[in-house]
């Protein structure tokens, strides 16, 4: 196996891989603007230089030569090379924090800094922006450029995201995730020089549904997203790791909150899901979490606590002659599970079923036209209800039909998710059943009507599992503080399980 | 030594671009020999002749044409880097103007000997004139059977085009030339890969420079010996230099390799103009270091000499600047060509070329201080190692000569404003 020494340390490799990604893949810092794993390397920030050096080998015996200390003698490139762009190659030798190598950084960081308006105080960046941590940890205080620093005119590029391209730094992420991720050339380098600007065609805006990936990329502040902008500063804000809910490709994200609010999502790499990205329309659909959340147990409209309601629900049940069972794919499989155990085998109902949207019912499990993250089905746990067997059994009804007429059965138990308070249409007849009790995570107009209604808490609160449109099974922990006495559906279900068996 | 007029031979006449008057002479026989001669054997000659390349880096052109892998599948092309955009250099224009089928038929020669499939002669934008001569001589070259398929019955075939660019200066660069011709902006490639092995469109390409190409038809007619024995143990032939500036009598001559300072520039060009005294010499483009009189004063004129002496050939532009030269208002010109023609790729060039136009400006219009001067040194030191390109070296390098040399010059312009 061909070995690398890097700062001393001998590293095994195998292929071809870049000087760099061995490094941070054996936790050897090496800093960085342009590159980007996913993306071409552009090599332009000049950041990541290091030494590149060979051993030297005695020209008689072929043996390393050694000085008085025993240390490899190595000549080293004249040169700081830059890592994102050097192939690793055998018995290479390479130098991360040498002398020279930090004078280098510091350079290439006095030319950044330069023209860099450092307006951190304004700067929704600042605390995750790497220009600044680099500026401290490199930095010094005082700039020695004291001529007139460049601007450009402010231009509307998009309308998911806001340019600050006086904060701009060149390094061309955001033009080489547009044209080879995402294949649109909308966004790229224009005029030159230290005029080089990055920008849209003149009168023309991006429009694709990826700009907030652009917005991650983007080493510095100048490209923010326009959702979030002045909105918190980011060292206010706790992190947790979950899944995006929005469609039935489950990218894994990060959510950011403060208290019980969600401030923005953003992609967390998976290799197998999302790669590094995530779609806007997942990105920016998260205010449903924060808006009309219910927080308390319902009977007949009374506020009451979980063992009153799930009491007065298992009376109900116990004594309806049909019962209609309207599932969600926006559930948990453990949800789900549960669910079923309770409906097909507990009660023994065939009226039962999740599916609510086309790509349900045609078990489509396709991306929409040209997009690399978005399914065409809304929910994220199609494959997992489906699997769990949330469908009518022998002579059921489907979702839709008890929707249509609830009163073909005698009780219409139904939980409303978020998609399904999207189509009011769907429900507006529920009211009619002879008895209703209704799970869900939100306030709605029905809760007037239902028997029982129970506070379910989100996805983001409680942990569980979706199944994703390609069969990837992926578990999730609970990021935050679930609203008021909401509870997790499995649990609900199990208890009511547990009282009618 | 007078000039010795190779390529340069006849180009007096007014009917030089004709192809007919090129056949009077010995337009095309080379490019007959070379057919018949085994690829290898062309470029030995061209090894032989010790030709280095014209376009500022002199690198060895026969030793260029062995990078090349003849037996790779697929299209392999060739590029003549006709983007003459040194400021101080109008060699190529003259060629490209009154000798096109020169060039055109050492490109031909040159493609039998690589096993190259097509060439693309990039001119500069400004160059509208000397395109249309060249599209003329390679349809002229077309009719004759000396482009296209199986030339003069040899089984060979090769197509030339013509790719008229933008303006930029970057674009000489034969890496942002590459992706200039692809369509792409003008903006220079990592290096590794080189071009010979990843050139244009990502196929092996070989670069050259007008008078490299132009150079080869007399080589393989007269052998390479008997061009190298033209010029010095190092770098062989005739060199085409335009000389410009505070000269009695500028233009492009074409002398010898090795020809000493003094006979180049007092009995060729004719010394300074006006009966001035000399005080300094770019010998090789405004991106070399500036000479003093001094200095350039033993030199002869060819690759290793120059380097000795300080500065580089470059390209061959001698720009001549007399004593009434304010090297101040002269440095402030050359850096306010170079803050506008980066390309703004890299940190250090987008940022270092318009700082250092910033700080001549201000010390050119009298808000300069003192440790501005030290400031060049330090923030080139910065420039030059770490830039994609040799862009950045282009404007570091001269700036530094002119501080070093003239540093009075500067001080001068600093303390007048002081004393103010």
């Amino acid at each position: 196996m061909a070995s690398i020494t890097i700062d001393g340390k001998i590293i095994d490799f195998s292929g071809s891989p870049r000087v760099i990604d061995i490094a941070l893949e054996n936790g050897i810092d090496i800093p960085y603007f342009c590159y980007h794993p996913a993306l071409t390397i552009s090599g332009n920030c000049r950041m990541c230089v290091v030494e590149i050096g060979t051993r030297q080998y005695d020209q008689k015996t072929g043996e390393a030569m050694k000085d008085p200390d025993g240390n490899d003698i190595v000549s080293y490139m004249s040169k700081p090379q830059i890592s994102c762009s050097q192939t690793a190659a055998d018995g290479m030798v390479v130098r991360t924090r040498s002398e020279k190598i930090i004078e280098s950084r510091k350079a290439v960081l006095e030319f950044i800094l330069a023209n860099h308006p450092l307006d951190c105080p304004v700067c929704d960046q600042a605390g995750e922006c790497i220009l600044q941590d680099y500026a401290f940890q490199y930095g010094f205080a005082k700039s020695r450029f004291i001529e007139q620093k460049r601007t450009y005119v402010r231009q509307k590029i998009s309308e998911v995201m806001t340019p600050e391209m006086n904060r701009c730094i060149h390094c061309d992420r955001c033009a080489r995730f547009t044209s080879e991720i995402v294949h649109d050339h909308s966004f790229a380098r224009t005029k030159r020089g230290n005029r080089l600007e990055l920008a849209a065609f003149p009168g023309k805006i991006i429009t694709h549904n990826y700009q907030g990936n652009m917005v991650d990329i983007c080493p510095v502040g100048a490209l923010t997203l326009t959702d979030f902008r002045f909105k918190s500063r980011t060292w206010f804000l706790k992190f947790g790791l979950t899944l995006c809910a929005s469609c039935g490709k489950g990218c894994n994200v990060k959510v950011s909150f403060k208290d019980s609010r969600i401030f923005r999502l953003k992609p967390v790499y998976n290799e197998k899901v999302n790669g590094y990205w995530m779609c806007d329309y997942g990105r920016l659909r998260y205010e449903f979490l924060n808006t009309n959340r219910r927080d308390t147990h319902l009977v007949k409209g009374v506020k009451t606590n979980l063992a009153e309601a799930v009491k007065t629900a298992a009376e109900i049940i116990r004594t309806a002659s049909s019962i209609g069972v309207v599932a969600s794919a926006a559930e948990s499989c453990e949800s789900c599970d549960a669910l079923f155990n309770l409906s097909a085998n507990i009660v023994q109902t065939p009226h039962i079923d999740y599916r609510i949207e086309d790509a349900q019912v045609k078990n489509d499990h396709s991306l929409r036209r040209e997009e690399l993250l978005l399914a065409n089905d809304p929910y994220p746990n199609s494959s997992g209800a489906e699997k769990s067997g949330l469908l009518p059994g022998h002579g059921g009804m489907t979702a839709l039909e008890l929707l249509a007429d609830p009163r073909k059965v005698d009780l219409l138990i139904v939980i409303l998710d978020d998609k399904i308070l999207e189509h009011p249409d769907l429900l507006q007849n529920i009211s009619g059943a002879g008895n209703l009790i209704i799970a869900s995570p939100f306030i709605s107009k029905w809760d007037a009507a239902a028997d029982v209604s129970f506070a379910l808490k989100s996805y983001t609160e409680t942990s569980g599992s979706f199944i994703n449109i390609d069969g990837i099974k992926q578990n999730f922990e609970p990021v935050m503080p679930p609203h008021g006495d909401a509870e997790d559906t499995a649990v609900i279900f199990n208890k009511l399980a547990g009282i009618l068996r | 030594m007078p000039e010795k007029r190779i390529i340069m031979d006849k180009m007096e006449d007014s009917r030089s671009p004709l192809l007919e008057f090129y056949r009077s002479g010995e337009g095309y026989l080379a490019l007959e020999k070379a057919l018949k001669m085994q690829p290898d054997e062309i470029i030995n000659e061209v090894k032989e002749s010790k030709l280095r390349g014209r376009g500022g880096a002199g690198f060895p052109v026969g030793m260029k044409w062995t990078f090349i892998k003849r037996e790779l599948p697929g299209p392999k092309y060739l590029i003549c880097n006709a983007d003459e955009g040194e400021p101080g250099t109008f060699k190529d224009r003259e060629i490209l103007l009154k000798k096109p089928h020169m060039m055109i038929e050492g490109m031909i020669i040159a493609a039998y000997a690589m096993g190259l499939d097509a060439g693309y002669i990039y001119v500069r934008g400004e160059f509208a004139e000397p395109c249309g001569k060249v599209d003329y001589a390679i349809e002229e070259a077309y009719a004759a059977g000396y482009l296209g398929n199986n030339i003069l019955g040899s089984g060979f075939s090769f197509d030339l085009y013509t790719y008229l660019g933008a303006g930029a200066y970057i674009c000489g660069e034969e890496s942002a030339l590459l992706n200039s011709l692809e369509g792409k902006q003008g903006m220079p490639r990592l290096k590794p890969p080189f071009p010979a092995q990843y050139g244009l469109y990502g196929r092996p390409t070989t670069v050259n420079n007008v008078e490299s190409f132009a150079a080869v038809p007399p080589i393989i007619i007269n052998g390479g010996k008997w061009y190298a024995d033209i010029g010095t143990p190092k770098s062989g032939g005739t060199k085409m230099f335009s000389i410009s500036g505070h000269v009695a009598r500028p233009g492009v001559y074409e002398i010898p390799m090795g020809t000493p300072w003094k006979e180049f520039f007092y009995d060729i060009a004719g010394g300074v103009k006006d009966k001035k005294r000399l005080k300094a010499v770019i010998p090789g483009g405004s991106s070399t270091a500036v000479l003093t009189a001094d200095e350039i004063e033993n030199m002869t004129m060819d690759y290793e000499s120059c380097i000795a002496c300080g500065s580089m050939l470059g390209s061959g532009a001698v720009i001549v600047l007399d004593e009434t030269t304010d090297m101040v208002k002269v440095l402030h010109r050359i850096l306010k060509f170079y803050a506008n023609e980066s390309c703004g790729q890299c940190t250090p060039c987008r940022e270092g070329c318009d700082w250092f136009f910033d700080i001549i400006n201000r010390i050119y219009y009298g808000q300069g201080r003192m440790e501005d001067l030290d400031m060049f040194e330090t923030l080139g030191k910065n420039i030059s190692p770490t830039t994609i390109c040799a862009f950045g070296e282009s404007f570091v390098t001269p700036t530094l000569s002119f501080i070093r040399k003239f540093r009075n010059e500067f001080t001068g312009y600093i303390e007048k404003r002081r004393a103010e």
